[in-house]
């Protein structure tokens, strides 16, 4: 035990750091379609052995022996996307390149993608159950630029973008609009606080006139988006985390309760003394709604960071990218409802809106919102997926 | 997220060298026979060589079992401690993953699980772990020798007092008092340690293994030359040249001795006699600018690379070598007075308060100079080399 303690007690003083810790490189020419990527000797000797004579030297024979080996264990732990399409990397050749600290096995590549590809998703897994410390370079190289990200076990993804970084930046938002427009849940939840608003009444009894329709909607939105954004960020970012599927059965019970209030009660009370031309903040009837659009649109806030993990956050700014995550989450949302508004404002006249559209098409919804909430909190499927 | 950004651009920058420094491109050996890589191995004992491939044995056997996960991280370990090789300390890591992320850890992977966090200079993350350890057991002897290296590694001689004091009541009387003594060094009593530390060396010998004698030694010549006494320091390093064990830190300490007696050709055969140890480099390329031999533009080369590396990986931890490196190699000393500030942040031994204040008075930035001057009084630093410096950068200010 001693020698062990004093040991410990020296190593403290340890000055030495101009060492060099294991890294691989991963380089990719997307116009060539060509890929080099340099493993270090030392690395592969302990990942799949290549000392075949055991005289502590690897040899040019014995690597090119092992040339086979060496492949399948590099390309099973490497993924290439391209737009989202898999790659079919192959090995054309190997050689030796020289790095500071020593030979690394430079394996070159095919990269095997479809031509014309702008993005590519790289997902690296090698080394790291060996030595978690192990760190991947991956540079994308092409004729104006190099742009060069860091993996690792903690961070095992990354997006390579030829448009440079004005092109990865709209990447995230493209993600945040997509996100929100394959959330029927959002969706739904967005339509319940809508269908209400197009249904206030002036203090004269008679349909709010579109503009003022228009300024209740943007309160309640709005009270939504900043509920949904104050949480997304904290939980992007690992400060709060809920458990999913308590979050996923929230969010569906909120859109059963915002669909069955519009059963109940299609639309808001009238006003109760001459609100004259109502202004900013709108018509107080939207006020009954801008507080269950907040409370509800924190948890509908964790719901979109639960999709934020499949997604290469960390090439870059971390808070930038949740950043732009979440405009894009919010120019989806006013797309839909600058979509959808207009369609009902025009038909809010008839007299089966209240009672088919509003009144029935919440009854669906809060069935779909319950069928969702079953699903999610009792972690069944109640119809098998083909 | 500005240092994400610092960390694209200088990775740009550094790309943009790469093809000047590395070599052209792959290349393809003329013959099956040719050597691409010695391994690490070439370097290892047979004796070593055995012990190893028993402890992976018995490890890759029960995988989950503690004590032989410790048996074989202790020996990845000293390796890591012999030639100053990550690579070591990521094997020992990949043992641990068992552990990761569950509530209940025994005590000995904690330990290992600081070690590993102290050596990647993740302080915060290294004295978390102890405290767990010493909540469960507050007599941990390992625990509280490294809680205590760690506080005097960031310069903070009072928070290691009191782990020196805990280990003094527990059964290891020699470590306590020669943790003390090295507290109390480095906190304004240092002739009492000096003399404490010299009682303990005429203690018989005879148990003592050869690391015990290096530390002892190590720490005395280091405060032996802090307070002025350089014959006795001298006596102790001509001591450590002579053991026949050795680590990186001994090594390095000992080079770091010899290039200020200017015995450079002493550093290069140090270092040829250690090719395993790869954090001699730093020293290696000083000594041979010293004697303007040719290889030195090819050390400077390499050193440059690991640097750009490291940072291009995101290593934090070689901002001082980086910061001598730039002072005593490149003679740049603003970027030198760079590096020496960041490294203060992270480490406060009395060498990084020398960094800093030389740093500071070749880049004229005395004031720079002022956060060692305000530490040395708060914690009683008694280092001759330091106060001489900090009072000719007054001067100069």
């Amino acid at each position: 035990m001693r020698p062990l303690l004093l040991m410990l007690f020296l190593l403290s003083s340890l000055a030495a750091h101009a060492h060099k810790a294991s890294d691989s490189y991963f380089t990719f020419y997307p116009q060539r379609q060509h890929i080099q990527l340099d493993i270090a000797v030392r690395d592969l000797e302990l990942a799949v052995g290549l000392d075949s004579n055991g005289d502590d030297a690897v040899s040019w024979g014995e690597l090119r022996q092992a040339q086979s080996r060496i492949s399948s264990y590099a390309l099973a732990r490497l993924e290439l996307l391209a737009d989202g399409q898999s790659c079919h990397l192959q090995l054309r050749q190997l050689q030796v390149q020289t790095h500071g600290d020593g030979n690394y096995a430079a394996l070159l590549l095919d990269s095997g993608c479809p031509a014309g590809a702008t993005r590519w998703q790289l997902h690296y897994r090698l080394l790291f159950d060996t030595d978690p410390l192990h760190r991947g370079i991956a540079s994308l190289v092409t004729a104006d630029a190099t742009q060069t990200h860091v993996l690792s076990q903690q961070q095992p993804v990354v997006q390579l973008d030829a448009s440079g970084p004005a092109g990865a930046a709209v990447n995230f938002v493209s993600e945040g609009v997509w996100h929100i427009l394959i959330g029927y849940d959002h969706l739904l939840f967005l339509l319940c606080l809508l269908l209400p608003l197009t249904l206030l009444r002036a203090s004269d009894g008679r349909l709010l006139p579109a503009a003022g329709v228009w300024r209740a909607v943007v309160l309640v939105v709005t009270a939504f988006t900043v509920a949904h954004s104050l949480t997304l960020l904290p939980a992007a970012l690992g400060w709060l985390v809920l458990p999913s599927r308590l979050v996923e059965s929230l969010i569906a019970l909120s859109v059963v309760v915002a669909a069955l209030a519009n059963v109940w009660r299609p639309q808001p009370p009238a006003p109760q003394r001459r609100d004259v031309a109502p202004r900013w903040p709108a018509h107080r009837g939207s006020l009954r709604l801008v507080v269950p659009a907040f409370a509800f649109g924190l948890i509908h806030g964790f719901g979109f960071a639960g999709v934020l993990g499949e997604l290469p956050l960390h090439s870059g700014s971390l808070l930038l990218n949740v950043f732009l995550f979440n405009a894009g989450v919010e120019l989806g949302q006013l797309g839909l409802v600058l979509l959808v508004l207009p369609l009902l404002l025009a038909v809010r006249g008839y007299v089966l809106y209240r009672p088919l559209l509003v009144r029935g098409g919440s009854a669906a919804m809060a069935v779909c919102g319950l069928w969702w909430l079953t699903e999610r909190s009792l972690d069944v499927q109640l119809w098998p997926q083909v | 997220m500005l240092k994400c950004i610092a960390g694209v651009v200088l990775a740009g920058a550094v790309l943009a060298a790469l093809p000047a420094t590395a070599a052209s491109g792959p290349w393809q050996p003329r013959s099956d026979r040719d050597i691409v890589q010695v391994l690490p191995q070439r370097w290892l004992s047979s004796t070593t060589r055995r012990e190893l491939a028993a402890a992976q044995a018995a490890w890759r056997a029960e995988p989950h079992a503690v004590e032989r996960v410790q048996a074989l991280a202790v020996l990845y370990l000293q390796q890591a401690q012999d030639s100053a090789d990550p690579r070591w300390l990521g094997q020992a890591l990949a043992l641990l993953q068992p552990w990761h992320g569950q509530a209940r850890v025994p005590a000995s992977i904690r330990v290992l699980r600081a070690r590993l966090a102290q050596h990647d200079h993740q302080f915060a993350q290294a004295l978390q772990e102890l405290q767990a350890v010493l909540k469960a057991e507050p007599r941990h002897e390992e625990a509280l020798l490294l809680q205590a290296s760690i506080h005097l590694v960031q310069g903070r001689p009072d928070a290691a007092r009191s782990s020196c004091a805990a280990l003094q009541t527990a059964q290891s009387l020699v470590l306590g008092l020669a943790c003390m003594a090295q507290h109390d060094g480095l906190s304004g009593k240092g002739e009492a340690a000096l003399q404490r530390l010299q009682q303990l060396r005429q203690l018989p010998q005879a148990g003592w293994t050869s690391d015990q004698q290096a530390w002892l030694a190590l720490i005395t010549a280091d405060l032996a030359q802090r307070l002025r006494q350089s014959a006795l320091a001298g006596q102790e390093w001509r001591r450590l040249q002579a053991l026949a064990w050795q680590s990186a830190a001994v090594r390095a300490g000992l080079a770091d001795w010899l290039l200020e007696q200017g015995e450079y050709r002493a550093v290069l055969r140090l270092a040829a006699a250690a090719p395993q140890d790869q954090a001699l480099l730093l020293r290696v390329a000083q000594a041979q600018q010293a004697l303007r031999l040719p290889q030195a533009a090819g050390s400077i080369r390499q050193l440059q690379d690991r640097f750009a590396a490291a940072r291009l990986r995101g290593d934090s931890g070689h901002a001082r070598e980086e910061a001598r490196f730039a002072l005593h190699v490149l003679h740049q000393p603003t970027l030198a007075l760079l590096r020496a500030q960041e490294n203060w942040q992270q480490q406060r031994e009395p060498q990084d308060a020398r960094l800093l204040v030389q740093a500071a008075f070749e880049a004229g930035q005395p004031a720079a100079a002022d956060p060692v001057r305000q530490w040395q009084q708060a914690t009683g630093l008694q280092d001759a080399a330091l106060t001489s410096l900090l009072q000719r950068v007054e001067a100069r200010s």
